[in-house]
């Protein structure tokens, strides 16, 4: 055909429009076009997971200073103190319940601001159910947890007010220990001052110079009368301090001779007891960092809708191998939450034989197409397959976990559930569309769903921070390529090491 | 045509590009699709499912220009309807002896009908024939080729080419008559 021909019926097919009715043909094609994948954002893993952590440390320092205040407050001179209603030197400041002792003629603790004992106002009763000295005009308030009068430990935050008020004296002992005090009420005190006694001029000494050990006596009454406070401080491990307090009250003539009380502050009791507890903790370390690597085997099952059993004969079962790495954090007892991430890959053999159709790209165009259309550059392959390949997914996910440990002696088992959300997915492969037919991964839109699923961690004691890790693990995740929906089921077997820290 | 920034905006994704896309090349592919479709439903068809693989694979498009990507829009058009079709060609064979003649186009002729009446023409042309015309006239592909495409022989699609190239005049032939009627 000649040239100029061949121009003219290029020009006129090239410039030709032929009038198309849009809507319907739009309409049409979002009839045809597949569902848009579902975008899933995931940022907000991070944070999440980030919130977890924090928020258990949080709740591990909360847990923690209701084991450790009362020993960091043994330890700390400024709230460890014993307070005396002091007539004349002292600077007592009523609000905030400090003084200073720098007027304390004796002792090691001058220049010390104090806050505990507090001086409160006199009180004639304990208040504490409790308690039940409430003529020895000892109170005992704001307990929060238990308490130990007369051999009770008092765990909690306890005020204890001795209140003496005699002629010319009122002697009030305020202890406010922090939660982990313990207080002992090892005799019982007589009867209370009478009420009409004027205040006693009462002199706070320190008789030993050492921090471990101090007693205040009343020296203005008689031997017989004074009020002796002895307060041991020990701080937990590290400071080795030893606090107790023990009280006599002012024993008011013939009143309160024959009844002597002392209450005990025993915080040594309560510090040995918080010092198991931190040591039981030390020995947990609560944050550990795992690390796994094992083998999984990836079963894929379907529905029977739609082309869930040709996809399902097609695929077979195949193994693979995770690995990951975890953060595990102690948050109460035996409970652990984790955070990490874990690299799952996974090989299922596609096995298909049949005739289809590509075009130059390689894509699928049909099937069962009768005549060759080999080209290079255009139109169709006409490909007579057997497809005899693994398809390989893989998948970074960020677990989250709880479990709970049992410990026998140096093993360790760990029963726990998490959930994995997928961070990135890789699929390479086939699968079957609609007709049948081997379709490239690569052409699905994939709605990848979270990995749930429970395991089983068995571990070792190497050493203080080391241990052997072993864990079994089953979890599934269902994707959804809008098609049919798939169940990807993945036992695994891990092997690991894990660093206390 | 297509605007130089809707490459980019379909790739990511825009929904609105892709209708932007359709209301700009719709009625050039659809001639297209109707010179190698079966019927003009057929057309329609082949046009839906032309933008739905465009949709799907732009991000496969390497390319920038407007006319490149045009052009593979064309191909893909062209593929599905060759596609379609594929057993259609088998059945309108005829060899070349059957025709028993090669008659040529007058470029005059030609070039005096308008754009409408040459491609209503084409048209107008027997299944077969009209698809082995445009590849070889239009596309500019050798009869090997065009053989190797639908499945025919080469012989096949020289043959079916004379007839169209035949029934075209024809039909040129009676427009003219009418024209000076």
């Amino acid at each position: 055909m000649k040239k100029e021909i061949k121009n003219i019926f290029q020009d006129s097919f090239d410039s030709y429009d032929t009038s198309v009715d849009t809507q319907t043909l739009l309409a049409g094609i979002a009839a045809k076009r597949k569902p848009e994948r579902k975008k899933r954002f995931f940022w907000w893993i991070f944070p999440m997971g980030l919130l977890i952590i924090v928020g258990a440390v949080y709740l591990y320092n909360i847990a923690g200073d209701n084991n450790t205040t009362a020993m960091s407050s043994v330890s700390n001179s400024e709230s460890e103190t014993l307070v005396v209603s002091i007539e004349n030197n002292s600077q007592f400041d009523s609000n905030s319940g400090t003084i200073s002792t720098s007027d304390f003629s004796e002792g090691t603790i001058e220049n010390e601001i104090v806050t505990t004992p507090q001086i409160t106002p006199p009180q004639n009763n304990l208040s504490h159910p409790s308690a039940s000295h409430s003529q020895d005009n000892y109170v005992i308030s704001k307990p929060s947890q238990e308490v130990k009068v007369s051999d009770t430990h008092s765990i909690g935050r306890i005020a204890q007010t001795q209140e003496v008020v005699g002629q010319q004296k009122t002697a009030t002992v305020t202890s406010e220990i922090a939660s982990t005090v313990t207080t002992t009420t090892t005799k019982p005190i007589g009867n209370s001052i009478p009420a009409n006694k004027e205040p006693q001029k009462i002199v706070a000494k320190t008789l030993q110079t050492n921090k471990d050990k101090r007693e205040i006596k009343n020296e203005s009454v008689p031997e017989s009368h004074q009020k002796t406070a002895v307060v041991k401080a020990q701080e937990p491990a590290a400071v080795k301090e030893e606090s107790q307090v023990i009280a006599q009250p002012i024993k008011e003539d013939n009143q309160l001779v024959d009844s002597e009380k002392k209450v005990e502050l025993s915080v040594k009791d309560q510090v040995s007891e918080a010092d198991k507890e931190k040591q039981k903790r030390s020995g947990r370390k609560p944050m550990m960092l795992k690390v796994f690597k094992g083998a999984n085997r990836s079963i894929s099952s379907f529905d029977d809708s739609s082309i869930g059993p040709q996809r399902s004969a097609a695929l077979t079962s195949g193994t693979g191998y995770s690995g990951g790495l975890q953060f595990s954090y102690n948050i109460l007892g035996n409970l652990s939450v984790g955070v990490g991430l874990d690299y799952t890959r996974s090989f299922q053999l596609f096995e298909w034989s049949g005739q289809y159709v590509v075009d130059a790209n390689d894509d699928y165009v049909g099937k069962d197409l009768p005549n060759s259309f080999e080209s290079s550059e255009f139109l169709f392959f006409e490909k007579e397959r057997n497809i005899y390949k693994d398809n390989i997914r893989s998948f970074l996910d960020l677990p989250i976990s709880l479990s709970y440990g049992m410990s026998y002696g140096k093993f360790a088992v760990e029963p726990g559930l998490f959930v994995a959300f997928k961070l990135a997915e890789w699929q390479k492969g086939y699968s079957v569309d609609n007709n049948g037919i081997p379709q490239d991964l690569g052409s699905y839109t994939y709605n990848v769903g979270p990995r749930m699923g429970a395991s089983l961690g068995l571990s070792y004691t190497i050493s203080d921070n080391l241990k052997l890790l072993g864990r079994m693990a089953v979890s599934r995740r269902i994707i959804n390529d809008g098609i049919v929906e798939e169940v990807l089921s993945l036992p695994e077997l891990n092997l690991g090491m894990g660093y206390r820290f | 045509m297509i605007q130089s920034n809707l490459i980019n905006r379909l790739r990511k994704g825009e929904e609105p590009a892709f209708k932007e896309l359709v209301l700009a090349t719709s009625s050039r592919l659809m001639t297209v699709a109707r010179v190698y479709a079966d019927s003009a439903e057929d057309a329609q068809d082949v046009l839906q499912d032309a933008y739905v693989i465009c949709f799907e694979k732009v991000a496969t498009f390497s390319g920038e220009e407007p006319k490149a990507f045009y052009a593979w829009m064309k191909k893909i058009t062209i593929n599905l309807a060759l596609y379609k079709n594929r057993k259609k060609y088998k059945k309108v064979e005829t060899s070349l002896d059957a025709v028993g003649m090669d008659r040529a186009f007058d470029a005059q002729i030609l070039s005096s009908l308008n754009r409408k009446e040459l491609m209503e023409i084409i048209f107008s042309l027997p299944d077969g024939y009209r698809q082995v015309f445009a590849l070889f006239a239009i596309e500019g592909f050798s009869h090997k080729e065009i053989a190797d495409r639908l499945g025919i022989k080469a012989s096949t699609s020289r043959s079916q080419f004379l007839r169209a190239k035949k029934v075209l005049q024809e039909k040129i032939k009676q427009l003219e008559k009418f024209d000076v009627a």
